[in-house]
């Protein structure tokens, strides 16, 4: 009897020991400082919980590195690899936690209302010829009697679609565009070299597009919302760098 | 006597400020001559805390402090500063500054906008490729 019981308190004894020498050799003072940075509540916590909540997220990290493809510069480093996945962890919380408020977004829209305005497209017709000599013959004709352009285009047009629809005016090589956003509706181009053929192009309509804060606000706040998770993400990167460099 | 301290006092506070003038001949906004003022006094004297309460919205919001503190560590000191121009928009302006420190001389434009009922400035990022 007693001989059961001295083996089983050595046994446990061991298996105390190894998980005490388990956590304090794969745990370095530099990781709990990482952790502590990344998670500011833990601070108060003694360094062996955290060192077993680290071993526990050592486990999560192994699952996570096999389905996120991590840079290839960091697989060298144990420890870098942990702080990755932590901050990611603690990104996922800060997502959780921070929609941007009215004045966030309304301020975001005052500054960037043009540039996020979606392009605008236009109903364009396109005469495709293989000169410039008749390109020129074509842009004569027209000059003096515009509504011919349809007849035209059917006649003399090497290519058989004439009219094109609703084509966002990023489409065009940039000399169309900046004619486009100069022109009205009616308006016929002077022939366009794009080679080997001359285009002679009529705008149908313009479809001048929406940048209400209303219609850009789903836009606004996924834009907000990753910058906001990168910044923090880099500058958590930046304070863990410089601690490990140290 | 009491004159006399006062005097001396005052002096050596007005001393250390850094001096911020504007152009008389250009009209400005009151509040925003007002949030000019405050922002650059607190931005010479790298006051970095207190110019971040200034920063538009929507940049406190992308922007920690902490961040934002660092990233203005090395921005030069000035000793004075001159608003020289100004174009307004709709609910925008962009304002002219010219710094001096020494012989040092920088022209910069600040842009500020109108959102809600304040003033607010926009620094300069690379955050957003527009």
């Amino acid at each position: 009897m007693r001989f059961i019981v001295l083996s089983i308190c050595s046994l446990s004894f061991l298996f105390a020991t190894s998980i005490y020498i388990d956590i304090n050799r794969t745990v370095s003072p530099s990781m709990i400082d990482a952790y502590k940075t990344l998670f500011p509540a833990t601070k108060y916590l003694s360094d062996n919980k955290i060192k077993k909540k680290i071993l526990k997220d050592k486990l999560f990290a192994s699952e996570f590195l096999q389905k996120e493809k991590i840079d290839n510069r960091l697989k060298h480093s144990l420890d870098l690899l942990v702080t990755h996945f932590l901050a990611s962890r603690y990104i996922e919380l800060v997502k959780k936690s921070n929609e941007p408020n009215e004045t966030v977004l309304r301020s975001f829209y005052e500054v960037y209302k043009d540039s996020l305005k979606p392009p605008k497209s236009v109903d364009i017709s396109t005469i495709k010829v293989p000169s410039l000599e008749e390109a020129d013959k074509i842009y004569l004709t027209l000059k003096k009697d515009p509504q011919k352009f349809d007849q035209l285009a059917r006649e003399k047009s090497k290519d058989s679609q004439i009219h094109y629809k609703n084509v966002p005016i990023t489409f065009f090589n940039p000399e169309i565009r900046e004619w486009i956003r100069n022109h009205k509706q009616g308006d016929i181009s002077t022939p366009f070299h794009i080679a080997p053929f001359y285009y002679i192009d009529r705008i149908d309509k313009i479809y001048d597009t929406n940048a209400s804060y209303e219609s850009l606000l789903p836009t606004m706040k996924q834009l907000l919302k990753n910058l906001y998770i990168s910044n923090r993400l880099d500058r958590l990167y930046q304070q863990l760098k410089e601690k490990y460099q140290k | 006597m009491r004159i006399l301290f006062i005097f001396i006092f005052s002096v050596i506070l007005l001393r250390g400020a850094p001096l911020l003038s504007f152009n008389p001949n250009l009209q400005i906004p009151k509040q925003l001559q007002q949030q000019i003022e405050r922002y650059w006094a607190a931005r010479m004297q790298k006051k970095f805390d207190i110019s971040y309460r200034y920063e538009i919205p929507y940049q406190q919001y992308i922007y920690t402090k902490g961040w934002y503190m660092n990233f203005f560590k090395d921005a030069p000191l000035f000793s004075s500063a001159q608003v020289k121009k100004l174009v307004c928009k709709k609910n925008h302006c962009t304002v002219g500054i010219l710094l001096k420190n020494g012989d040092t001389k920088l022209f910069l434009y600040d842009r500020w906008f109108y959102v809600g009922d304040r003033w607010y400035h926009l620094f300069r990022d690379r955050a957003l490729p527009f």
